[in-house]
């Protein structure tokens, strides 16, 4: 090959291209040197620069045989075959070029492009889409991702893109052209129109849709008024004559429109739109043998449109023939797919909310729960709840041996029935309170179940405690049994309405505590230290009888102390206690316990760790 | 179907201003529609979960499920560390009132973790954590799963697995997924909702709510670099 030669014309050929002369020579060029890439790539540019796609075409053709398309090459062999009206050969060409270079905003760009004069929108606002995020800043990528969108019938979408494009770049051209569209397309048509007629542009574009607005909002006058100023503009321009035809339509002026349909259809302007439009028009205004055939042809199109075929019907009567026609059938076959068979549905599936039946087998559960995790892991636990008691009986009788010569107990016949009275409700009291307050922040994760209120994880942890005291305190009575002692009360129900009441009493206290250590932290500690002073100020190991008058007066508003002195009143037999305040006593549990809840429930929020 | 009508949520944080999580928003997730959740970090993503869920209550308007909903499966485990995951699945089951050895058959057959399941939960790793979190809340026949941030756990056995079950799940069921993963998000939902500044947006295609995500962050980008030359 010669290469001099070769150079010379790609020298030559740059200069003369523009005039008949110079392409004549250019072909020929070519002619000369078939495989010559550089001939040909200067050649084929040449072409398309000047508007001769066809040509470029053909050499495009001829450097992809020879495998010699670069990536500039194949972005101009596109746009040359969308000149050519080739979108879908475009579209294999830039997909090519993406392929290559995945993240190239122009050529997404054109691939978008091209789909989208494919007419396939969607899946150009899908590849948008799919890499906005590199391109947020790019005016042009914005502009054809909103107009992809658009054109995909993705109004919502389309705006919020062009918004941030008209607020990154406030100047780019043509936005509030589209902008314009959309919101029309959408359904906003006030909105529309106030964004078109704030456009400083004169294209038809602009009068097309400040009339198809007007229509839209019920101003046909108006609508007439816009588009006849874009008429006086663009005389010849098919759009605004049909969409004059519309609107004179809609202001029931058929004849006219009828003539505007015959200039839109004399200029072959075809498309669904315009045959639905002639075809209600022409019947309208009286031209039933135009509109036959175009609502025939239409009916072939669209079988399933009741309009049409009503619309139909109609011109068939007023010509007189006979009504042949198969009936538009509503062909609805969309067959409810049933689910397979569940699996593992519950028993009665009920709505968990408002089901007392629901809240009392929650607590149940949690109850479980929580006696699997009271205890710790291990049996020493359990043990350890049945030692406790123990031990503070046990210590309290060699304590008392060794200090007091007395061998009788200030009330009863036993130390250890005693002491056991005294020692079961302040561990009642004290292990409720102290289990109730810490239940919320240590359960806060199961509280994530939404049927699991935070009540009930209260009410069984309150519950819990009762149980276990009751069983603590069954088996000690049961060891005193076996050693001899007499362990009937006096009056066993009192003993249980003393010990219920102190236990409402012991689960309000500690659903205030509860709040009291979200807001301070060091509540825990306080609390600890308050229930040593309990366990010396009620009575536990002696009995107020004992103490002087002017103490015992302060120390009987302690309803602890009120608890066990209540208790042992209904637990053996000795004079009545004139300090025990019954209505005192069960008010502050019963008044305590309702404190409590409404105090949970104003603080809910702060207790769940929310706040 | 959930749906929120007029819904607002503030958040009270010592020396912060009040945050609004929600403000009035009314939306629906459709039945029969799987929906994604998209949102920069903070905007309240997890808190709407929550609500969804119903683990949290709205501080005014209300929210109206339709079906039972499930409880929010995230980063927070709703196993007691010392129960194990059998005594953690029967309470489960017995506050939802479900056949308890069926459960744990399913739970055992999809989380894999064999003799741990007998141990207390305190001894798993994250991910077995996550596996049992995640198969307690397929055992159960929900209407609506709520998915706070699905990590991917387990080999590449296990992942297909999981995946397969998700996939016949959210074709059944309804899903509300949360996800950074824009991937996830795209397999399994046809829907995506956008929570940006006390307001969710909510779109009938994925990319879409995509396209408005990589917005928001966008700007918060932009935002950022602007007090950034600000500073210097």
């Amino acid at each position: 090959m010669n290469l001099y030669r070769s150079d010379l014309f790609v020298h030559l050929s740059g200069l003369a291209v523009s005039d008949v002369s110079g392409i004549a020579e250019e072909i020929a060029t070519v002619r000369m040197y078939p495989s010559d890439v550089v001939i040909l790539r200067n050649a084929s540019k040449q072409f398309s620069d000047v508007g001769r796609a066809d040509y470029a075409h053909d050499l495009f053709l001829r450097l992809d045989e020879l495998g010699a398309l670069t990536s500039e090459d194949r972005t101009r062999f596109g746009a040359v075959l969308l000149d050519l009206g080739e979108a879908r050969r475009a579209t294999n060409q830039f997909a090519r070029l993406t392929e290559e270079q995945p993240h190239n905003a122009d050529h997404l760009i054109s691939l978008a492009v091209a789909l989208m004069n494919d007419g396939r929108s969607g899946q150009a606002a899908r590849l948008l889409l799919l890499r906005t995020n590199r391109h947020l800043d790019n005016g042009r990528y914005l502009y054809q991702l909103g107009a992809a969108l658009g054109n995909a019938k993705r109004y919502n979408a389309a705006n919020l893109i062009l918004q941030h494009l008209a607020d990154i770049m406030p100047d780019y051209p043509g936005v509030g052209k589209l902008r314009a569209g959309l919101l029309g397309a959408a359904g906003y048509h006030d909105r529309a129109w106030i964004v078109a007629s704030m456009l400083e542009t004169d294209e038809p574009e602009v009068f097309l849709m400040l009339s198809a607005f007007s229509l839209a909002l019920g101003h046909p006058q108006r609508a007439l008024q816009e588009i006849e100023a874009g008429i006086e503009l663009y005389a010849d321009e098919v759009r605004l004559i049909l969409q004059r035809a519309q609107v004179r339509a809609a202001l029931h002026q058929h004849r006219l429109a009828a003539a505007d349909i015959d200039f839109v259809l004399a200029q072959n302007l075809k498309s669904e739109a315009v045959e639905r439009l002639a075809f209600s028009v022409f019947t309208e205004a009286g031209r039933y043998v135009e509109g036959l055939p175009i609502g025939a042809r239409l009916l072939a199109r669209y079988p399933d449109d009741t309009a049409i075929a009503a619309t139909l019907r109609v011109v068939i009567e007023r010509l007189g023939l006979s009504p042949g026609l198969r009936k538009a059938q509503d062909n609805n076959n969309s067959a409810f797919v049933p689910p397979p068979p569940l699996v593992n549905r519950p028993r009665n599936w009920e709505k968990p909310e408002n089901s007392a039946l629901t809240q009392w087998r929650i607590i149940i559960a949690l109850l479980l729960r929580e006696s699997r995790t009271r205890f710790g892991r291990s049996r020493l636990g359990y043990a350890w709840v049945l030692f406790e008691p123990i031990a503070h009986i046990g210590i309290m009788i060699v304590l008392i041996s060794f200090l007091s010569h007395s061998r009788v107990p200030p009330i009863g016949e036993s130390f250890a029935l005693f002491y056991f009275t005294g020692i079961i409700p302040y561990h009642l009291f004290t292990h409720t309170v102290s289990h109730v307050m810490k239940s919320v922040p240590e359960n806060r994760p199961l509280l994530q179940l939404p049927v699991v209120r935070a009540f009930d994880v209260y009410a069984a942890r309150g519950l819990l405690e009762l149980i276990t005291e009751i069983v603590v305190a069954c088996v000690l009575l049961l060891f005193f049994a076996i050693a001899g002692l007499a362990i009937i009360p006096i009056n066993p129900s009192g003993v249980a309405i003393g010990l219920i009441l102190l236990w409402f009493g012991a689960v309000g206290v500690g659903m205030i505590f509860a709040v009291l250590c979200a807001f301070f932290s060091a509540w825990e500690r306080i609390w600890g230290a308050l229930a040593s002073i309990l366990y010396f100020s009620s009575g536990t190991f002696y009995i107020p009888r004992i103490m002087p008058e002017n103490i015992r007066a302060i120390l009987s508003w302690n309803p602890l102390l009120q608890a066990i002195e209540f208790i042992r009143s209904n637990y053996f037999y000795q004079p009545h206690p004139y300090w025990l305040n019954l209505p005192y006593f069960a008010g502050f549990c019963i008044g305590i316990l309702a404190l409590g809840v409404c105090v949970e429930r104003a603080f809910r929020r702060k207790l769940m760790g929310i706040e | 179907m959930i749906r929120l009508e007029n819904v607002g949520k503030h958040y009270h944080v010592a020396g912060l201003p009040p945050k609004s999580v929600l403000d009035s928003v009314s939306i629906e997730f459709p039945t029969r529609h799987n929906t994604g959740v998209l949102g920069l970090n903070g905007a309240g993503k997890s808190t709407l979960i929550r609500l969804l869920a119903g683990s949290e209550q709205p501080d005014k308007g209300r929210i109206i499920r339709s079906g039972m909903v499930s409880f929010p499966l995230g980063f927070s485990s709703i196993f007691h560390p010392d129960l194990t995951a059998r005594e953690n699945i029967s309470f489960v089951s017995r506050v939802y009132d479900l056949n308890i050895s069926e459960v744990i058959d399913y739970v055992v057959w999809f989380s894999e973790i064999g003799d741990y399941f007998n141990a207390p939960v305190k001894f798993y790793s994250s991910g077995m954590l996550a596996k049992l979190a995640f198969g307690l809340c397929l055992a159960i026949d929900f209407d609506v799963y709520l998915i706070d941030e699905i990590t991917e756990v387990g080999d590449g056995v296990f992942r297909e697995k999981a995946a397969q079950v998700f996939r016949e799940r959210a074709a059944r069921s309804d899903i509300i997924l949360v996800s950074h993963n824009i991937d996830t998000i795209r397999e399994y939902c046809d829907m995506a909702a956008v929570i940006h500044d006390g307001q969710i947006r909510m779109f009938d295609d994925v990319e879409e709510a995509f396209a408005a995500f990589r917005i928001l962050n966008h700007r918060m980008n932009m935002a950022e670099r602007k007090l950034e030359g600000r500073n210097q």
